[in-house]
């Protein structure tokens, strides 16, 4: 009997299942205690590094750099997925996924959406916390405002972290080394630290999201805004596309020259 | 000894030659010097681009002694020459000793890659007004952070879940250990626990060298650093060799 | 006089998992003699307690009770002099460093057992020789074979000539080929008057290589034989095997007393299961009077005393 073409329900519960295991490989890591005091104080003390050497630049400065390094956790969560969309080659299982009659590169789109929500609790509890002790604490309300922006820029970052893991994905080695650069790039160049890098950074995830979350916690979400918001989705988009070609060319590739099934 | 040693030192600049993960602090610490330096550029505070460099320089190191340093044995458990080498009469803490000085060593090419970013990729001048002081602090840095890394690494392995705290171990620190912001300049509260570490000694020493006025106290502050240094050396050295009598004990040995 | 290879008396070892749980005990009242220069099976189903003597032997492990002497050297005692003489070899893929060259592993390890450069890279140079690794030495282990890699951490347990190699079931998951060159190799061992403890459950392998073997079962030894007299001792029967021999004379064997079984193994060849003292020449003396041939005697395989002690289901 011949496999039915893919609908749409069955597409997102292989996106589903493929969530569910990876949030169990990285679950796997942490406890919750263990990620508390051990991740979590530790983004929390990253974003401080970087927002008290604002107090040393100049007035005005310990916000914007509070502000640009609690988004860019949520870029730099998403970009994880560099790493952790090769560890279905690790686990064994990428040859099975590719023989069997679903697209690989569906269940590797969702395989890391779990840094997502991660990704969002570290980026909000940054804001909401991390001012105060500096005396810069940003009001609530408008943190709140700024929920359904992080999520946007996780996700169209999130997208750029599968093209990338895609193109490491038979090469283990280069996982890490891949993820790590892209997060300190896009922090020299997507507006984190000081104002972005054109034209380069309009390209980039980020860019145009934080841009409209700094807008929002300054005056409150308007026009400008959502023009802003619709770059990044834009920019996503694109960085999806281009994650499902390589996936799909990889597939392909992979059962010519067999670098599927060898690891390493 | 000698030959352990040399054994450990050239197995691991191996390692870190064959493993790309390795490199890492190689990639990121550049990135790190132009981020810190485009900040203070911005900000139009050429006064901080000490400040940035000696940031740059402390934060590859101390992530290169965290990561590499930090994952020998626990990656040699996971290989299975841990046991193996158990068994040779070879001396673990120096072969450690070995291994850790690799890395060391390799580290101060990320140094040097600050150091080029600075001078040639942004064309500012980074003049060494103090030499000897600069040379003692990067030397006793090294030292220092070489002994930390013993106590990393047996860490690593005491608790199998210390390797969930290993990422946690670096920004706190870099907080801490002042090596952009100075201690000083940090709340209060931060400045016992701050001087414990001995990279808030090693950043101010540093940084007073790459300055033209007269550095105080150098004979104390470099003690400070190589006797916080001493402190994780004898502290590793310790708990190594409690660890492996408990584990030789308890037969967890070669467990991953 | 020269001390034995390894002795241990009464040696235990215990493992306690967790606080509430009982502790495992994975060694219990060892005492075993090993001879210098003997090749020695060490036979026992998966967690009889093999790897744990091995481990213990190589000073990995601390006892729990008892004492054991490698090489004279007492193993908590004189760990240091004990270390020199004795060198472990494991089976499996772990053990090496993949992404380093053969050399580079083998040079690592000779520097680790204390030989100076000159004398490691020509050590370096012949086990590679010897054990057929020289075009490949410059490659990344990872890149090798499981033959290949199992090979390699033979020279490796071999680079510092040690007097005692334990050998903990290296042949495990080679295939036959691969299995029979190490084989090969170990007798080459023995041969440079090595002594050789050899862990396996691979009774063939045992009866290929040792001289003498000693059975082990849930921590504990049940018997230490010669590998040629160990089936008649136990099981007192031995095999007669005739080719040349028709159904009237079959069926007449096989109603002597003392012949157990006659199974017919092909057209005028059988095998005869033989018990009872002077009953082979008895049979022996029949079939040739017969007119056989061809007959030659067997003592019982090491799998059939295995299984007799041990029992078909293992541990």
């Amino acid at each position: 009997m011949r496999p039915s073409r893919l609908g749409a329900r069955q597409g997102l519960r292989i996106v589903w299942y493929a969530t569910r295991s990876g949030m169990s490989d990285y679950s796997a890591a942490f406890t919750w205690k263990s990620w508390l005091a051990g991740w979590y104080l530790r983004i929390l003390a990253q974003v401080l590094f970087f927002a008290t050497i604002g107090a040393l630049l100049g007035p005005g400065q310990t916000g914007y750099l509070l502000v640009g390094n609690a988004v860019f956790l949520m870029t730099s969560h998403s970009l994880l997925a560099t790493a952790s969309t090769t560890w279905e080659r690790d686990s064994g299982t990428l040859p099975l996924l590719v023989a069997s009659p679903a697209p690989s590169s569906l269940v590797l789109l969702g395989r890391s959406l779990f840094w997502i929500p991660e990704g969002l609790v570290c980026a909000v509890g940054a804001l909401l916390i991390v001012g105060i002790p500096l005396g810069v604490p940003l009001p609530p309300v408008r943190v709140l405002w700024c929920l359904p922006m992080l999520l946007l820029i996780g996700l169209s970052s999130y997208c750029l972290g599968v093209f990338l893991g895609a193109t490491v994905l038979t090469r283990n080695d280069l996982r890490n080394v891949v993820g790590q650069a892209a997060m300190t790039t896009m922090m020299v160049v997507c507006g984190v630290n000081f104002p972005a890098v054109r034209p380069v950074a309009g390209l980039l995830p980020l860019t145009h999201g934080l841009a409209a979350v700094r807008a929002t916690l300054d005056r409150g979400p308007d026009a400008a805004v959502a023009v802003q918001l619709g770059y990044e989705a834009a920019t996503g988009a694109g960085w999806l596309a281009a994650a499902w070609l390589v996936l799909r060319w990889l597939e392909a590739r992979s059962r010519r020259d067999g670098r599927i099934v060898f690891s390493g | 000894m000698r030959r352990t040693f040399a054994a450990g030192l050239l197995l691991q600049l191996r390692m870190i030659r064959e493993y790309r993960d390795y490199a890492l602090d190689l990639v990121r610490t550049p990135l790190f010097a132009v981020v810190f330096l485009l900040l203070v550029g911005h900000a139009d505070r050429p006064d901080l681009v000490v400040n940035a460099v000696v940031a740059a320089a402390l934060t590859g190191l101390w992530g290169m002694g965290l990561i590499i340093s930090g994952e020998i044995i626990d990656q040699d458990r996971m290989l299975g020459t841990l046991e193996l080498t158990v068994a040779t009469p070879a001396s673990l803490p120096t072969l450690l000793i070995g291994r850790i000085l690799g890395t060391v060593a390799i580290s101060t090419v990320a140094v040097a890659e600050v150091w080029l970013v600075t001078v040639v990729g942004f064309r500012l001048p980074l003049p060494v007004h103090h030499p000897g002081v600069f040379v003692a602090a990067v030397l006793a840095t090294a030292a220092a952070m070489a002994g930390t890394s013993l106590l990393m690494s047996t860490l690593f392995v005491a608790t199998r879940t210390a390797r969930t705290f290993q990422n946690s171990l670096s920004y706190p620190f870099l907080l801490l250990g002042g090596v952009f912001v100075p201690v000083d300049q940090l709340p209060g509260w931060t400045h016992g626990p701050a001087r414990l570490v001995f990279l808030s000694w090693s950043s101010d020493l540093l940084r007073d060298s790459l300055r033209a006025a007269p550095v105080p106290a150098v004979g104390p502050r470099l003690g400070m650093v190589l006797g916080l240094g001493l402190v994780g050396f004898a502290g590793g050295l310790l708990l190594l060799r409690r660890v492996l009598a408990r584990i030789r004990l308890a037969g967890t040995l070669g467990l991953t | 006089m020269t001390s034995p290879a390894i002795a241990t008396q009464a040696l235990g070892r215990t493992f306690q998992r967790r606080r509430r749980e009982p502790p495992i005990v994975a060694l219990r009242d060892v005492t075993l003699r090993v001879e210098r220069g003997e090749v020695h099976g060490l036979l026992g189903p998966n967690g009889a307690g093999k790897s744990t003597l091995m481990r213990l032997l190589a000073t990995i492990l601390l006892p729990t009770c008892g004492s054991a002497q490698v090489c004279g050297y007492d193993v908590v005692t004189r760990t240091a002099d004990a270390r020199r003489s004795v060198a472990v070899v494991f089976g499996g893929d772990r053990g090496l460093y993949p992404r380093l060259t053969a050399r580079e592993n083998l040079g690592y390890w000779a520097a680790l057992y204390g030989l100076d450069p000159r004398r490691a890279r020509a050590r370096i140079e012949e086990l590679l020789g010897r054990f057929s690794l020289l075009d490949r030495a410059g490659d990344r282990v990872e890149t090798y074979s499981t033959g290949m890699r199992q090979r390699l951490h033979l020279a490796r347990g071999l680079i510092s000539a040690p007097d005692l190699l334990l050998l903990d079931e290296p042949t495990n998951g080679l295939d036959p080929v691969e299995a029979g060159k190490l084989r090969e190799a170990f007798r080459e061992t023995a041969e440079d008057g090595r002594t050789i403890l050899l862990a396996t459950h691979d009774m063939a392998e045992a009866e290929a290589v040792c001289g003498r073997v000693t059975l082990i079962n849930r921590g504990s030894l049940i018997l230490t034989e010669s590998t040629d007299t160990l089936g008649r001792r136990v099981l007192g029967t031995e095999r007669v095997e005739v080719v040349g021999a028709g159904d009237e004379l079959l069926g007449q064997v096989g109603r002597m007393p003392g012949v157990t079984a006659v199974v017919r193994t092909g057209p005028g060849s059988a095998r005869i299961e033989v018990s009872g003292p002077g009953m082979v020449g008895r049979v022996l003396h029949d079939l040739v009077d017969a007119g056989v041939t061809s007959v030659r005697t067997l003592p019982p395989s090491l799998e059939e005393v295995y299984l007799h002690l041990v029992g078909a289901g293992g541990g």
